[in-house]
């Protein structure tokens, strides 16, 4: 008998506990429709719903409705479209909400009335139109005044729902019938009876959280419908600060529509796609050489404006211009001696001219040859003189190369320049710069077929391959890149990230760089958008695509929603 | 009193198991196939005709005397309403003007059963008419 009563007792017990415990077995082989979403505590009645076109947040404001309605695919708000819902057999056109996109509001009586209400919400935009439906449920609780309706133990399932300190009590209230039950099994069967009704009642509170979800989403299985594991007997209620974004316990984000419009978070859905194998480099800009200039002097001497004045930097010259003269240095000694040159040839010039004169008075009775002897040393007696009277006058001019613009400029007015080696202007052409890279690894080095570069303010370059040395320097190889169309504001000497692409595809999900954010343990993950208010991580295995894009090769499935812009709030969501 | 508690509890724990059944997408008529509450409805647009076909959770065929549904179409960017009576077996009909060509409808349906609530379920039709 005793044994029998046990058996009893344990019986209710364990059937009232099946549906804690059975959720996870019920969902098995069962997929709905529409995707299940896990219970989000909000502090006002909220209805989400989405189709392939529109996603739309309907939020209980005061006596009437809040609606925002965006883009599924893109996630921007929803401007000038016409909105319509209807609920309980009344239809009310809802007017956008000025100073605000994509927000319609509208007057509705019936959200003070508790209980499920289904909406069906028409969609006008400029391009597209839909028809959207949902169950909008609002709590007993959330008006107090005039509802009443539900009392007695659905009052304190979802109290208990609400409070882990009741949750323990239940707990506890459970222990105490078990300790009663055995204690007083001995004495009588109807206190036996109040000890399983005790366990029974403990059991019934503990699952409350489980009973409590019934009409949260349309499902043959009530509780059941939960994804995430166990969430049915631990609701992923969050009490306390209301609608602001938080992270969920599963991790997930849970973002109102309005922190979504704020952080203007924007989507993309993820598209398979083949895309070229990459390897990373770094490399820098420097100046072609047929398009940079160096302006030297070719003797010492002393610096003279040109016309224009000296050229500053970042002044554009043509080429040919006139940079800069510079007036020969001659020494005391060297001078002297010149001009003692220039007096001799002088005299010499003077005695040839006569002796040429001379002679030709006297053609036909002189030899001819003496007459052409003469005349030569005349005529190379005036090219010495020639020669050397310019010399102490004579200036040189620096002209510009090439055209392009001064980028160095090693001289001031009036100074003395010394020997060959040294500098004077530097000008280069900013259409025509180069990148040099160098690969540690001479297989990628011959491998690559194109390239894209950023700079560290993120600017990208597209790169033509020039070729590859064959000399290694410090053990690695050089490869020169030419800069399709430069965009201004490079510098030469700038450094930038290489991503050049070489043979062999991969296949995968294309998505922006700034897409990837890492999360707390340093993994890279992107933010998918499960549903309107809701994003999920998703650790990802990358490849860069080219400056701007990566490639996902695993971690997510095609058709996800992934956010493009504001992933890095989102990130910082706590 | 221990075959009634045992019965008891048979029946509880058996309660979760409902939500195994469930159907494929595309119903017998060719038509999709969504669920309304507790129901499968099957919708199937035939020139102008407006059917919908309502099953239980396993597929069963549910007799639809006494029911009722209205239908919220859009098409052409137009919505309109069609009331369905029903037309013998597990079908509801009603009429429908839908024009004549169009990219893609989509219909909101309501389906009140004796005695229940009425429960809604969004059809998104590829190309109706054929």
């Amino acid at each position: 008998m005793i044994h029998r009563r046990l058996l009893a007792a344990a019986s209710i017990a364990a059937s009232l506990a099946a549906p804690v415990a059975l959720p996870t077995l019920a969902h098995e082989g069962h997929e709905h429709g529409d995707a299940p979403k896990p219970v989000v505590a909000t502090a006002t009645p909220t209805m989400e719903t989405s189709s392939s076109d529109f996603e739309l947040v309907a939020v209980v404001h005061g006596k009437g409705l809040l609606v925002y309605l965006d883009r599924f695919v893109t996630n921007e708000p929803v401007t000038g479209a016409t909105v319509e819902v209807t609920a309980d057999g009344e239809a009310v056109t809802a007017s956008p909400v000025s100073g605000e996109e994509g927000v319609y509001s509208l007057d509705a009586a019936w959200v003070s009335k508790p209980g499920p209400h289904e909406l069906t919400v028409s969609v006008t935009a400029a391009d597209a139109a839909d028809l959207l439906i949902g169950t909008l449920e609002i709590p007993a609780t959330a008006q107090p005044a005039g509802s009443g309706g539900r009392g007695g133990v659905s009052a304190m399932l979802g109290q208990v729902r609400h409070d882990p300190g009741l949750m323990s009590g239940a707990v506890m209230v459970f222990l105490l019938g078990v300790l009663t039950t055995v204690a007083l099994t001995q004495r009588g069967r109807a206190r036996t009876v109040a000890g399983a009704a005790l366990i029974g009642f403990g059991l019934l509170l503990a699952s409350g959280a489980a009973f409590a979800h019934g009409g949260e989403d349309h499902s043959h299985g009530d509780e059941a419908k939960d994804k995430t594991p166990g969430a049915a007997a631990t609701p992923m209620a969050v009490t306390g600060a209301a609608e602001s974004p938080r992270r969920l316990p599963d991790g997930s984000l849970y973002v109102p529509k309005t922190s979504q419009r704020l952080l203007s978070v924007r989507t993309t859905v993820a598209k398979t796609q083949q895309a070229a194998q990459t390897v990373q480099l770094i490399g820098q800009i420097i100046a072609d050489p047929n398009g940079g200039g160096h302006v030297q002097a070719t003797q010492s001497g002393r610096i003279e404006p040109g016309e224009k004045g000296l050229p500053y930097v970042g002044q554009r010259v043509e080429a040919g211009q006139v940079l800069a003269t510079i007036t020969p240095a001659v020494n005391v000694v060297d001078r002297s001696g010149i001009q003692q040159q220039i007096a001799t040839v002088e005299q010499e010039l003077v005695i040839a001219e006569s002796r040429v004169q001379r002679l030709r008075k006297l053609e036909g009775s002189v030899p001819q040859r003496d007459i052409e002897e003469a005349e030569a040393n005349l005529n190379g007696l005036r090219k010495r003189r020639a020669a050397l009277s310019p010399t102490l006058t004579t200036k040189e001019a620096l002209r510009a190369p090439i055209a392009g613009v001064v980028t160095a400029n090693n001289v001031k007015a009036g100074q003395v320049i010394e020997g060959r080696d040294q500098v004077l202007f530097e000008i280069v052409d900013p259409s025509r710069l180069m990148v040099e890279a160098v690969a540690f690894d001479p297989r990628v080095a011959n491998a690559i077929k194109a390239a894209t570069a950023t700079t560290a303010d993120g600017t990208g370059l597209s790169l033509e391959l020039l070729g590859s040395s064959l000399a290694l320097r410090q053990q690695a190889i050089p490869l020169l890149f030419r800069i399709a169309n430069p965009p201004a504001g490079l510098g030469v000497g700038q450094p930038v990230r290489l991503v050049a692409q070489v043979q062999g595809t991969a296949s995968g999900i294309v998505l922006p760089r700034h897409s990837v954010v890492r999360s707390a343990g340093g993994q890279p993950i992107v933010w998918q958008h499960e549903s309107p208010q809701r994003f999920v991580a998703r650790p990802v295995r990358t490849q860069p695509v080219d400056g701007g894009t990566v490639l996902v090769l695993a971690g997510i499935e095609p058709e996800a929603r992934i956010v493009t812009d504001g992933a890095g709030l989102l990130n910082q969501v706590r | 009193m221990k075959f009634s508690t045992l019965l008891v509890a048979v029946t509880l724990f058996a309660a979760p198991a409902t939500a195994f059944a469930h159907g494929p997408s595309v119903g017998p008529h060719g038509g999709p196939v969504t669920d309304a509450g507790t129901y499968h409805t099957e919708l199937v647009l035939q020139g102008n005709d407006v059917v919908l076909y309502v099953t239980d959770g396993s597929d069963k065929p549910v007799d639809v005397a006494g029911a009722k549904a209205e239908a919220t179409i859009l098409a052409n960017k137009q919505t309109q309403k069609v009331a369905l009576e029903p037309a013998g077996a597990n079908a509801l009909k009603g009429k429908a003007n839908l024009g004549e060509s169009h990219d893609s409808v989509k219909v909101v349906t309501a389906l009140t059963m004796p005695g229940q609530k009425p429960v809604q379920a969004r059809f998104e039709m590829g190309h109706a008419g054929h």
